[in-house]
């Protein structure tokens, strides 16, 4: 595996911080800013996730230190290279703004009420404050390095660059938190029992063996149908029905399949399928397998897309019919990303609640032997469920732990889908 | 049009061909004979309609849409344009190398043996003594043989553009066509394959698009030199290059323009 750091440009740097000549006025200041400003992110971040606040104190200090090293920084270079005003016009903002955010600190509550506003949110200050420290801090970091490196590309180069890192930790933030929260509430909830066990006792007790087994029908029952559907619809529009507005009309179609809301496929279900077959299994992965074969299709076309046109023409040169070469030179190569496409529309059949909450689940008494026409229980109904009865019954932990198990099953679809894709990728 | 008088068989001919993509002429009224077990190279600046003209010989132009042809491409005395002809089997019999390489993403065995197994010989010793055989023929028998069930995506350029002739060799053709084979190529894979199209001759019949008149020199024995869709001279390879009887062509064997 190749080092990304170069081993003589370490030891380069290492000499050069040993002889001490980095030690200048400049450097200084560079240095106390971006501390300040990674404390203000930091505990940005850190306030957040602790419902904490770092007082009031200890902020404005930051803020008018951060401001005074600035001004000490603009002077310098105002001076060394004569930039005008109107290039330093930005920072000079900025400076003015830790100014006035460290000013009027105190002046905000712990907690701004607006109900007499009509708004049932309240602005909690430490909410506020963190969102802002860790904007300043991003801003004020960018400003430093900027001004650092003269306002010349390399110092906007860098700032960039720091700034799209920060944005990336930014995003995966609330990921972490939320996936994190999940698992911190929920694994504690799961044991044998709850892995093995029917409900009892309005979710209370006992688990969701039953309700595990029936997301797995669903999951198998919508791969049988919308599997093959989906790759042969997809075979059919890239490779047989070639523009024309038959395939035109079948393209918007599965786009405006894509985009219907899922409760809409509900109620569909419940005017057109529930007459027929009652609460049943088979509504469930009739309605599922309508959502998830648009993405199959969309998945399955761009991966025969993929494979170039001089591979086709290699075997028809050969004397290979269409479908030969169809069947043993596109579809191989476009495997993987057909089946990475398929597996992504299963993992999102398996969480939808919406469709199936009315057509196909019950949360207790389903059978014991899933029947394709007789109801079932499944995770995502089972979850909702335990949300309603969150006042009335002691439901909390037994509802952490399905959402936990519910996104394992999520996540492990779509790692497996990952590994896929990459085990049997063809690069052309 | 000069016409060899020597007794060999005409293998293919084109007659008053034309041909249209939409509404762009791109051929205008070809004929010409080519001769069995010789190299016949198509020569002529770019655009001029070579590699349109190479295609009509195994119908490839029938996979591009809007495209449109009249006259005839007779193979064998048989039309192969005809609404009885099946263009599938005919391309079992004239097969085509294409400017870029294009082994599909299989193993160099499975590369060669797709053509049999696609005529539906299933047996394995068989297909083993095809694939040798065909590899030899292409001069990249010795290369491969140790790895023949790695990627063939893993070889170089040169050799992948062997293994595209291995792979048109593997179904026994009677012609073989080659659409600029070199010029994706550096000059000591050229040099390899150009051997390989001298030892070819004797047993299959080799036409060639060529944008290199040094190519066309050494490699053929006739040569067609087209210029903006239409066939201008046509005769032996020596006759063209040292005594070109129309003056367009002789303008471009002297690189006045092209």
């Amino acid at each position: 595996m190749k080092l990304p750091l170069d081993i003589t440009k370490i030891q380069s740097f290492y000499t050069y911080l040993k002889s001490g000549t980095w030690i200048t006025f400049p450097n200084i200041v560079f240095l106390l800013i971006t501390a300040f400003s990674l404390i203000m992110i930091l505990s940005g971040f850190v306030s957040a996730m602790n419902n904490s606040y770092i007082g009031d104190g200890v902020l404005r200090f930051l803020l008018l230190a951060t401001g005074i090293l600035f001004i000490i920084q603009t002077v310098k270079i105002r001076f060394k290279h004569h930039y005008t005003i109107k290039l330093l016009l930005p920072t000079i903002c900025f400076i003015i703004i830790l100014f006035l955010f460290a000013y009027f600190l105190p002046l905000f509550p712990p907690k701004y009420d607006l109900r007499p506003y009509e708004i049932t949110a309240s602005l909690l200050k430490f909410l506020v404050i963190s969102i802002f420290l860790i904007l300043t801090g991003l801003l004020s970091l960018s400003f430093n390095i900027r001004s650092f490196f003269g306002f010349t590309s390399k110092g906007k180069q860098y700032s960039a660059y720091i700034v799209l890192i920060f944005s990336i930790l930014l995003i995966l933030y609330p990921l972490i938190i939320f996936i994190g929260n999940i698992t911190v509430n929920g694994i504690g909830g799961i044991n044998w029992e709850f892995l093995t066990e029917d409900v009892r006792s309005h979710g209370q007790q006992g688990g969701i063996v039953k309700a595990l087994i029936g997301t797995i029908c669903l999951i198998i029952g919508v791969t049988v149908i919308s599997l093959p559907l989906g790759i042969g619809a997809a075979v059919y529009l890239t490779e047989y029905a070639k523009g024309g507005i038959i395939v035109r009309i079948i393209r918007i179609t599965v786009d405006i399949l894509q985009g219907i809301p899922s409760i809409v496929f509900g109620l569909f279900a419940l005017a057109v399928l529930v007459p027929l077959f009652g609460i049943s299994l088979i509504n469930g992965i009739l309605v599922l397998s309508f959502l998830t074969l648009p993405i199959i299709i969309r998945a399955s076309e761009e991966a025969i897309l993929a494979v170039p046109g001089s591979i086709r023409e290699g075997s028809y040169a050969l004397g290979a019919s269409k479908w030969q070469t169809i069947k043993r030179v596109v579809l191989p190569p476009a495997l993987p990303g057909i089946i990475t496409g398929g597996v992504l529309g299963l993992g999102r059949a398996a969480g939808e609640t919406a469709p199936i909450m009315f057509v196909a689940c019950v949360f207790l008494g389903a059978p014991h032997i899933p029947n394709l026409f007789a109801p079932i229980q499944a995770l995502p109904y089972h979850l909702l469920t335990l949300i309603y009865y969150l006042g009335a019954y002691e439901v909390e932990q037994n509802a952490w732990a399905t959402a936990f198990l519910l996104i394992a099953i999520v996540l492990l679809i779509n790692a497996g889908s990952i590994l896929i894709r990459e085990k049997y990728r063809v690069e052309f | 049009m000069v016409k060899d008088m020597t007794n060999t068989k005409d293998i293919i001919s084109t007659k008053n061909l034309n041909l249209w993509y939409d509404t762009k002429q791109a051929l205008i009224d070809i004929s010409m004979d080519m001769q069995q077990n010789k190299v016949t190279a198509l020569i002529g600046p770019s655009g001029c309609g070579k590699s349109t003209l190479i295609r009509c010989f195994n119908r490839m132009n029938d996979v591009i849409d809007k495209c449109k042809i009249t006259g005839e491409v007779t193979f064998h005395g048989k039309n192969i344009y005809s609404s009885s002809a099946d263009a599938v089997g005919i391309r079992k019999k004239i097969g085509m190398v294409f400017q870029k390489p294009n082994p599909f993403p299989k193993s160099i065995y499975e590369n060669i043996a797709y053509g049999p197994k696609i005529q539906g010989i299933k047996d394995k010793k068989k297909l083993d003594y095809i694939v040798e055989k065909s590899l030899k023929d292409a001069a990249l028998w010795n290369e491969v043989s140790d790895r023949l069930n790695e990627s063939a995506m893993g070889l170089s350029g040169g050799q992948q553009q062997r293994l595209c002739i291995a792979r048109s060799l593997a179904i026994e053709p009677e012609i073989i066509l080659m659409d600029e084979p070199c010029s994706a190529l550096d000059p000591i894979a050229t040099a390899k394959i150009e051997d390989l199209i001298n030892v070819l001759k004797k047993d299959y019949t080799v036409i060639i698009v060529t944008h290199n008149m040094q190519q066309a020199a050494r490699v053929s024995d006739f040569a067609a030199y087209m210029y903006l869709g239409k066939l201008i001279e046509f005769g032996k390879t020596k006759q063209i290059f040292e005594k070109p009887t129309e003056e367009l062509t002789e303008n471009y064997i002297t690189g006045r323009f092209g």
